[in-house]
C-alpha cells in the first residue's frame, strides 16, 4: 500500500507537470556550438536546414574607437521570416539599440576593424537593447568566420529527435524560454530525490513484512504439531508453510495495491484542497508489479527461517502449545 | 509481569525512523528555494509572491536599509533561469559592489585564486559546482536565454566563484551563474528599479527580522504630485502624495510637508494593512525678500521605522507672461506666436518684434484677442523674438518664452522630396487586461521639403495588424498614437519599422487568487482549456502547488504507515499476553490496575523506540542529504533539523503506542477470565509467579 501510494504520487508529480507545461511551448530554440572560449562559428547543420526554419546570426564583441568601450555587434539573416520582428540595415550602416548612446561614424574593432555609421535605432524583444545591429557584411568583416558560418542560429518547430541529434553532434540547444527547461529539470530532480527518499523506506517496510510473516508462522506451532503427528514429512511441512506464506502475501499485496491506489487518490485529493495545483496521480503498471513482487518475496524470505525451524522440532513439543 | 516485550522497541524505532527521515528530507525539498536564497542571512521578498522567483522588491529599500546602523550588508538580487548544453541552472543577478563584500567567496582563475575586478557590464562569475557540471574553461562567452519570454543575451564568464573555506557556511552560489543585475533583469523581465530579493546581514539579526516582519505596519510614500511646476508669487500649489501601509497590521504615521525643509503642514494618517490613501494639501510658497524668482523644493516625509521622503520642485516667480514660439519657420510662410498670462488667459495688445541679430531686418505685430499674432518672414536665418510693449495691466510683468529665437529656413535648400523615417516606437501600458487596449506611440519625422503621408505597417506577432498613415509637412516631426486592442491573453510582439515592443495581455481572473484556484481546480482540473489563459507566473504557482501536494501526500502516507506499524505491534503484544492478563484478572485486578500496568510498560518502550527512531531518522536524513547527491533547482540540498517535526514524531509515536496498547488491553480484559486462561497457549516468558504478582 505504501509503495503503490507513494510511488504513484511521485510519478503523478511528473505527469502533472507535463500537463501543465504542455500549455507552454517555446517557439524558438537557440543553437550554438560551444568552443574553448565560447560561441564558436559553425556551418548551419543540415538537420536544421532540411527540416526547420532558421534565422542565422553572428554576434561579435567589439571595441568602439571613439569611446574605447565594448559593445556586442550582431547581424541576423532571416530569409524564412521566422522571427516576429524585422530589423534590416545595409552596408556599413548600423542601428543602435535604445540604450546605446553612440551616434555618427566610428570604427569597430574585433579581429579586424571596420568604419560604421549609426543610421538609426532599433528596439527588439529578442535581442538586448545595448547591442548594435549591423549587416552581415560588417559582422563578417569584424570576425574571421567562413563564408557560410554563423555563431548562433534561432530555429522553430524543433522536434525532440532534432534536438537530440544536434546535442549528439556537440551543439548546445537552448529553449528560448528558460523556465520551461528549468521546471522540467527541477521536477526531474525532485522526482529522483523522492525516489531516493522512498527507497530506504520501502526496504524498512520489506523488513517489517519479513518479521511479521516469521512471527505468524511461529504462532501456528500447535497446528503444525498436529500435521506432523499425522505423518507429514519435513519437505511437506516446509512446502506447506512457504506456500501459505506466498498465498497470504499474494492476497495481502493485492489488497495493498487496491488500498494504495485508493490512498494515493485520497491523500492527493485532500492535499489539493489546500494548494493551488493541477495534480494527476499516475499509477504505473511497473510499480504495481514491482510492489507485488517485493511484498511476496519479503514475506516468503521472512517465512523461510521459522519454517525451517518448525521442521526440526518434535511433534510432542509442538502439541504442547495449546490451540488458541 | 511482562505484557509487552522489549522487541517492540525495534518496530517503533524503525517506524519512527521511516517517518522522521522521509519527512525531514521532504521538508528540505520543500524549503529548498528559500533556503538557497537566504544562506545565513535575512532575505526580504514581497509578501504574497508564490515563490522567490516571482517576488518583487523595490530597490529604494536598499538605501533605506543601508542607512540603518545595525545593517552591515545589503545585496539586491534578481533570479532568472537559463540552461546550457542540456543543464538548467539559476542565474543570479547582483550588484558586484554590494555582493562581493556580502558573500566573501573566492574568485578564481579556473583553479587558482585570483584578484578580479568584475565589472557591471556583461562579465559573469560561475559557481564552482556549475563550472564542473558544464565543463567550461574560463574565460568563456556564454549564451543565455530569457526566463519567461523569448530573449537572447551573452555574458563573458571571467572567473570561477568558489567557497571561501570550511570556516564559513557553504554558499549556494557555487551552483549558480552570477551576472550583473541588469542582465538578470533583462532576462527575467524585472524592471530596473526592482529586485527579486534583498539579502541583508545585520549585527542585530533578530531585531531586524522583527522590524521587517510583514505583520507590523510599514509605510511607504510615493508619487508626490505638484499641480504646477511654475507659479506666480502668491499663487497656491496643490501638493499630493500617496501613502501605503504595506504591513498587515493597522498603524498610524505622521506625514509632514516641507517647503525647502521648513514644515508647512503635518497630518497623522491611520491606515489598515495594505491600504493606500492620497493625502493632499494646498500651499502658497513665499520667496525670500531679495528673490523675485526662487525654486522651492516641496517634500513630504513619513515617520516610522523606515522614514521616507519624496520631493518635487516648483518655481515661484513674480507674475509673468508666457510667449510660445515655434522652433522652425519657413521662408515666406506665415507662422503664429502666442502670449498668455500666468493664469493661462490670452494677452491682447502686446507688441512683439522679430528681428535678426544685427537688427537690420525686423518685423512687428500686435497680439489679438486670442493672444496670437502672425508673422511672415522673407529672409533666412535666426531671428530673435522680443515683446517690446505690454498693455497697461501687464506692465512690469516678466515674459518667459520656450525659445527666444526662431530659425527661418529656405525649403529650396532641402531635398524636394518626402523623406519620412521612424525615430522610435513604444507601447504603453506594457501590461493590459483582456479586452483592454494598449497604445503604440510612433515618432516619425520628415527630413525633406516636400509634404507627404508616411505609411507604417503595424504587425502583431509577425502578422499585419493595421496600417498607420501619418501626414507630415516639410521637415515636420510627429508622434502618432495607434490603438491596439482585441488581443488574446498572452504575450504579443508589436513591431513597426525596425522597432519592436512587447505587450502582455492578462486574463481578468489573474488578480483574484481565489478565482484562480477555482478556475484551476474546477474549470480545468487536469486540462486547462486555454494555454494562454494561465500566465507563466501562475504556472509557477501551480507547479509549486503540485510539488507541495506530492510532498505533503507522501508525508501523510508515511505518517499513516508509521501509525499502522506501531499500533499493530502494540496490539499484537497485548494480544499475545491475553493469558497473563486473564491470570491477573482472575486474582482480582481491576481494569484500572491493568490499564496502569499496560501504561507503565508501554510508555517507556514507546518513548525509547521513538527517541531511537528520531535520532536514527535524523542521522539517516542528514547522511543522505549531506552526500550532495540530492539536487533541486540546480542546488545541492541542505539539511536542517525541524524540531517541530521531531517533536511531532515522538509525541505521535508515543501517543499511538499508548492508545493501541490500552485499547487492546481493554478489549482483552472484557473476555471472561476462564476463556482467556484456558484457550491461550503459555507465552514464551517464564511462568507467572503468583506470589510476586500479588505483591505487585
Amino acid at each position: 500500500m505504501f509503495v503503490v501510494a507513494s510511488f504513484s504520487i511521485v510519478s503523478g508529480l511528473k505527469v502533472s507537470m507535463e500537463v501543465l507545461s504542455d500549455n507552454f511551448q517555446t517557439e524558438y530554440y537557440l543553437v550554438t556550438f560551444p568552443g574553448t572560449d565560447g560561441m564558436d562559428f559553425f556551418s548551419v547543420p543540415e538537420v536544421i536546414l532540411d527540416e526547420d526554419r532558421a534565422a542565422c546570426g553572428i554576434v561579435v564583441p567589439s571595441v568602439v574607437s571613439t569611446t574605447g568601450g565594448a559593445v556586442n555587434v550582431f547581424s541576423i539573416s532571416d530569409p524564412d521570416k521566422l522571427l516576429p520582428e524585422t530589423i534590416v540595415t545595409d552596408g556599413t550602416e548600423v542601428l543602435a539599440g535604445t540604450s546605446v548612446s553612440l551616434t555618427g561614424s566610428f570604427s569597430l574593432t574585433s579581429e579586424d576593424s571596420i568604419e560604421v555609421t549609426v543610421a538609426g535605432r532599433y528596439s527588439s524583444t529578442l535581442f538586448p537593447s545595448d547591442w548594435l545591429f549591423a549587416s552581415e557584411y560588417v559582422t563578417r568583416s569584424l570576425s574571421s568566420c567562413g563564408e557560410s558560418e554563423y555563431n548562433f542560429v534561432l530555429t522553430g518547430d524543433m522536434t525532440e529527435a532534432h534536438i537530440s541529434s544536434l546535442r549528439d553532434e556537440g551543439y548546445s540547444v537552448q529553449s528560448m524560454i528558460g523556465v520551461l527547461d528549468f521546471l522540467e529539470s527541477s521536477i526531474d530532480e525532485i522526482e529522483r530525490d523522492t525516489y531516493w527518499i522512498l527507497a530506504p523506506s520501502s526496504f524498512v517496510i520489506a523488513v517489517l513484512a519479513y518479521s511479521f510473516m516469521g512471527s505468524e508462522i511461529s504462532d501456528r506451532r500447535h497446528e503444525i504439531g498436529i500435521v506432523k503427528a499425522i505423518g507429514a514429512g519435513r519437505k511437506q511441512i516446509l512446502g506447506m508453510l512457504l506456500g501459505e506464506a506466498a498465498i497470504i502475501s499474494v492476497w495481502g499485496s493485492l489488497l495493498g495495491l487496491a488500498l494504495g491506489i485508493v490512498l494515493a487518490y485520497g491523500v492527493s485529493t485532500a492535499a489539493s484542497v489546500v494548494f493551488t495545483s493541477v495534480f494527476v496521480v499516475d499509477i504505473q503498471e511497473s510499480i504495481l508489479v514491482l510492489s507485488v513482487l517485493v511484498t511476496i518475496s519479503s514475506a516468503v524470505v521472512g517465512a523461510i527461517l521459522p519454517a525451517v525451524r518448525m521442521t526440526t522440532t518434535r511433534p510432542v513439543e509442538d502439541l504442547r502449545e495449546v490451540m488458541p | 509481569v511482562i505484557l509487552i516485550r522489549r522487541r517492540s522497541v525495534v518496530v517503533v524505532a524503525l517506524s519512527v525512523l521511516v517517518f522522521t527521515s522521509t519527512v525531514s528530507a521532504l521538508s528540505a525539498l520543500y524549503e529548498a528555494p528559500s533556503a538557497f536564497a537566504a544562506g545565513d542571512s535575512i532575505v526580504i521578498t514581497s509578501s504574497g509572491a508564490p515563490t522567490i522567483f516571482s517576488s518583487r522588491v523595490g530597490m529604494d529599500l536598499v538605501t533605506l536599509l543601508e542607512a540603518m546602523p545595525e545593517v552591515t550588508y545589503v545585496s539586491p538580487e534578481v533570479f532568472a533561469f537559463s540552461s546550457y548544453d542540456g543543464s538548467s541552472f539559476v542565474v543570479r543577478g547582483v550588484e558586484y559592489c554590494r555582493f562581493l563584500p556580502f558573500e566573501r567567496g573566492l574568485i578564481c582563475d579556473n583553479d587558482m585564486p585570483a584578484i578580479y575586478s568584475v565589472n557591471q557590464s556583461g562579465e559573469a562569475l560561475i559557481g564552482e559546482r556549475l563550472y564542473d557540471r558544464l565543463g567550461l574553461e574560463v574565460p568563456f562567452v556564454l549564451p543565455l536565454v530569457g526566463s519567461y519570454d523569448h530573449r537572447m543575451q551573452t555574458v563573458e564568464v571571467v572567473a570561477v566563484y568558489r567557497d571561501a573555506g570550511p570556516e564559513l557556511p557553504q554558499t549556494p552560489l557555487i551552483d549558480e551563474l552570477i551576472v550583473p543585475i541588469s542582465v538578470a533583469q533583462a532576462l527575467s523581465g524585472v524592471p530596473a528599479d526592482e529586485a527579486s530579493i534583498l539579502r541583508v546581514k545585520s549585527s542585530d539579526q533578530s531585531n531586524l527580522e522583527e522590524l521587517l516582519s510583514p505583520h507590523r505596519a510599514r509605510f511607504v510614500l510615493y508619487d508626490l504630485s505638484l499641480s504646477k511646476a511654475e507659479i506666480a508669487l502668491g499663487d497656491p500649489v496643490d501638493v499630493g502624495v500617496f501613502i501605503r501601509n504595506w504591513g498587515e497590521s493597522p498603524g498610524a504615521s505622521t506625514i509632514t510637508f516641507l517647503d525647502d525643509g521648513v514644515p508647512f503642514h503635518s497630518v497623522e494618517v491611520s491606515l489598515n494593512g495594505s491600504e493606500t490613501r492620497l493625502i493632499s494639501t494646498r500651499h502658497v510658497p513665499m520667496n525670500s525678500p531679495d528673490n523675485d524668482s526662487q525654486s522651492h523644493v516641496i517634500s513630504a516625509s513619513a515617520s516610522g521605522d523606515f522614514p521616507a521622503t519624496v520631493e518635487g520642485e516648483v518655481l515661484v516667480r513674480q507674475p509673468f507672461l508666457k510667449l510660445s514660439v515655434p522652433s522652425l519657420a519657413f521662408l515666406g510662410v506665415s507662422f503664429e506666436l502666442s502670449l498668455l498670462n500666468h493664469l493661462g488667459a490670452p494677452v491682447e495688445g502686446a507688441q512683439i518684434t522679430v528681428a535678426n541679430y544685427g537688427e537690420t531686418i525686423s518685423y512687428e505685430n500686435t497680439t489679438g484677442e486670442s493672444g496670437l499674432c502672425t508673422f511672415v518672414i522673407g529672409n533666412e536665418g535666426t531671428f530673435l523674438i522680443s515683446v517690446t510693449s505690454l498693455p497697461l495691466e501687464y506692465l512690469g510683468y516678466e515674459v518667459i518664452t520656450n525659445s527666444g529665437s526662431i530659425d527661418v529656413v529656405d525649403l529650396s535648400f532641402y531635398p524636394q522630396e518626402f523623406l519620412p523615417s521612424a525615430e522610435s516606437f513604444w507601447l504603453a501600458p506594457e501590461v493590459v487586461r483582456e479586452s483592454e487596449s494598449c497604445y503604440g506611440y510612433l515618432a516619425v519625422s520628415n527630413g525633406g521639403a516636400a509634404s507627404g503621408t508616411y505609411e507604417a505597417n503595424v504587425t502583431v506577432d509577425g502578422g499585419l495588424y493595421s496600417v498607420v498613415y501619418v501626414a507630415l509637412g516639410p521637415l515636420q516631426s510627429r508622434i502618432v498614437q495607434v490603438e491596439i486592442s482585441g488581443l488574446e491573453p498572452g504575450t504579443h510582439i508589436v513591431s513597426v519599422s525596425t522597432f519592436s515592443s512587447q505587450v502582455r495581455v492578462e486574463p481578468w481572473f489573474v488578480d483574484d487568487s481565489d478565482l484562480v484556484e477555482l478556475v484551476v481546480r474546477y474549470g480545468g482540473s487536469s486540462q486547462l482549456t486555454s494555454g494562454a489563459s494561465i500566465p507563466l507566473y501562475q504556472a509557477a504557482k501551480i507547479s509549486e502547488g503540485n510539488v507541495a501536494v506530492a510532498l505533503i501526500a507522501i508525508g501523510g502516507i508515511s505518517a499513516l504507515l508509521t501509525a499502522l506499524a506501531i499500533s499493530s505491534v502494540f496490539a499484537r503484544e497485548i494480544s499475545e499476553s491475553r493469558r497473563t492478563l486473564g491470570i491477573i484478572r482472575s486474582i482480582g485486578a481491576s481494569s484500572a490496575i491493568i490499564r496502569k500496568l499496560v501504561f507503565v510498560q508501554s510508555f517507556p518502550l514507546a518513548l525509547a523506540g521513538s527517541a531511537i527512531g528520531v535520532f536514527a531518522g535524523v542521522f539517516v536524513a542528514a547522511t543522505i542529504i549531506g552526500s550532495d547527491s540530492f539536487v533541486v533547482f540546480g542546488h545541492a540540498l541542505s539539511f536542517s533539523v525541524d524540531y517541530r517535526i521531531l517533536a511531532l514524531a515522538v509525541v505521535g509515536a508515543v501517543g499511538i503506542s499508548l492508545v493501541s496498547a490500552l485499547a487492546s488491553a481493554q478489549v482483552a480484559v472484557r473476555q471472561t477470565v476462564i476463556s482467556s486462561i484456558r484457550n491461550l497457549p503459555p507465552e514464551d516468558e517464564p511462568d507467572v509467579d503468583i506470589e510476586e504478582l500479588l505483591r505487585e
